[in-house]
């Protein structure tokens, strides 16, 4: 089998890099593909608990690159989807524990073994960002829409491409329609057109993030969730499918609209280009 | 397409301008401008004095006045320099 390694980075943390890790695997899952979700962020491992798994570890990415166990040994197969499987972070070392080449190596078998391996990479520029983009076919970025993590973002997206990787992808994350409608939030075109790179999805801020990550089921279970919806539609567009964007604006009234329509100024957005 | 744009609410209303959204966009743009290019403060000051060296051999210029910075463009990114001359050296 000859599966497509995907990172998930974002330079700033806390951006939901783990929480768009777990629901992106569990969707691809969903889908019948033999998916593998490896927890990069070595000393900070918090992957197994917003799967749900963190009951069952019994080796981590550190004792299988020591050589204390089996690839297939430290992999836990997920409650619900025999299709997923977790590679758990150790807890108690430091990203230093494994190295780059080590990683590549990983990535390459776990690519034989599955359709899909998601490697949730931890915050940073340093080790354990190169750890997580060393055996990566393609890398996701995903950022809010707030000045730090855009400007975080983009300065990842500068190091992919010094990594001689093709151009990552961008899931932009907890946006608030509202605030966007209102001017307070900047919208999914500002954030496309300051750091140039593809959208592969939106997903909206919403509370069903943090009860299903309470439970340890990730969003995509729950068909009620909005965020749950997004995550869905972005594996679906990870497998090929050409997906809509999902229509997060509440739009102003008709008669709104028509007003700007004929009154309204238009903003000087000037493309911007990476140097 | 600025119409359907702005029917689909694509295109902002002159508002926009001066809200936090608005300021947030400038500001990054500012700022990456600067994060992308990368050039140190250092860098800059040696171009910048090298600059001033390679013109003075030609021309008397006034060194208070010089202004030289990275600026924001349509396609690329700037480099700038604003100098100041008294007269050509004979
Ligand atoms: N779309 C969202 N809506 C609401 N809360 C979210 C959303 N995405 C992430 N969060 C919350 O933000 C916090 C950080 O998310 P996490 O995935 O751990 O980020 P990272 O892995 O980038 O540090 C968590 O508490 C998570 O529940
Ligand atoms: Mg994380």
């Amino acid at each position: 089998m000859a599966g497509r390694v995907i990172t998930i980075t974002s330079g700033k943390g806390g951006v939901g890099k783990t929480t768009t890790t777990a629901n992106l695997g569990t969707a691809i899952a969903m889908h019948g593909k033999k998916v593998a979700v490896l927890d990069a962020d070595i000393g900070l491992r918090n992957l197994d608990v917003v799967m749900g798994l963190e009951n069952r570890i019994v080796y981590d990415i550190v004792d299988v690159v020591e050589g204390r166990c089996r690839p297939r040994q430290a992999l836990i197969k997920d409650k619900r989807l025999p299709e997923l499987a977790l590679l758990p972070a150790a807890q108690t070392r430091d990203k230093n524990a494994v190295s780059p080449e080590q990683m590549q190596q990983l990535c390459n078998y776990l690519k034989s073994e599955f359709d899909y391996v998601l490697v949730d990479s931890p915050a940073g520029i340093e080790q354990g960002f190169r750890n997580a983009i060393a055996g990566a076919d393609d890398v996701i970025i995903v950022t809010t829409p707030e000045v730090s993590a855009v400007r975080d973002a983009d300065r990842i997206i500068g190091l992919v491409e010094a990594y001689g990787l093709h151009l990552p992808r961008l899931i932009l994350n907890r946006i608030k329609p509202h605030m966007v409608a209102r001017g307070d939030m900047m919208s999914q075109e500002d954030v496309i057109d300051i750091l140039a790179i593809d959208l592969l999805g939106i997903v909206p801020d919403d509370e069903a993030i943090i009860t299903s990550t309470n439970r340890g089921e990730p969003a995509v279970y729950d068909k009620s969730s909005r965020a749950g919806l997004a995550y869905n539609n972005i594996a679906r567009r990870i497998l090929g499918e050409q997906v809509p964007l999902m229509d997060l604006e509440e739009r102003p009234g008709l008669m709104v609209r028509l007003g700007n329509l004929f009154g309204g100024g238009s903003s000087n957005r000037s493309r911007s280009r990476r140097v | 397409m600025g119409f359907w744009n702005r029917l689909l609410g694509r295109e902002r209303p002159s508002e926009w301008v001066g809200t936090p959204a608005h300021a947030a966009k400038q500001r990054l743009q500012v700022v990456l401008v600067q994060d992308r290019v990368n050039l140190p403060p250092e860098v800059m000051d040696a171009i910048r004095a090298e600059l001033v060296a390679v013109i003075s051999k030609y021309v008397e210029i006034e060194p208070e006045g010089v202004e030289f910075n990275l600026t924001k463009g349509e396609k690329f990114d700037k480099l700038t320099a604003n100098i100041p001359v008294k007269r050509a050296r004979t």
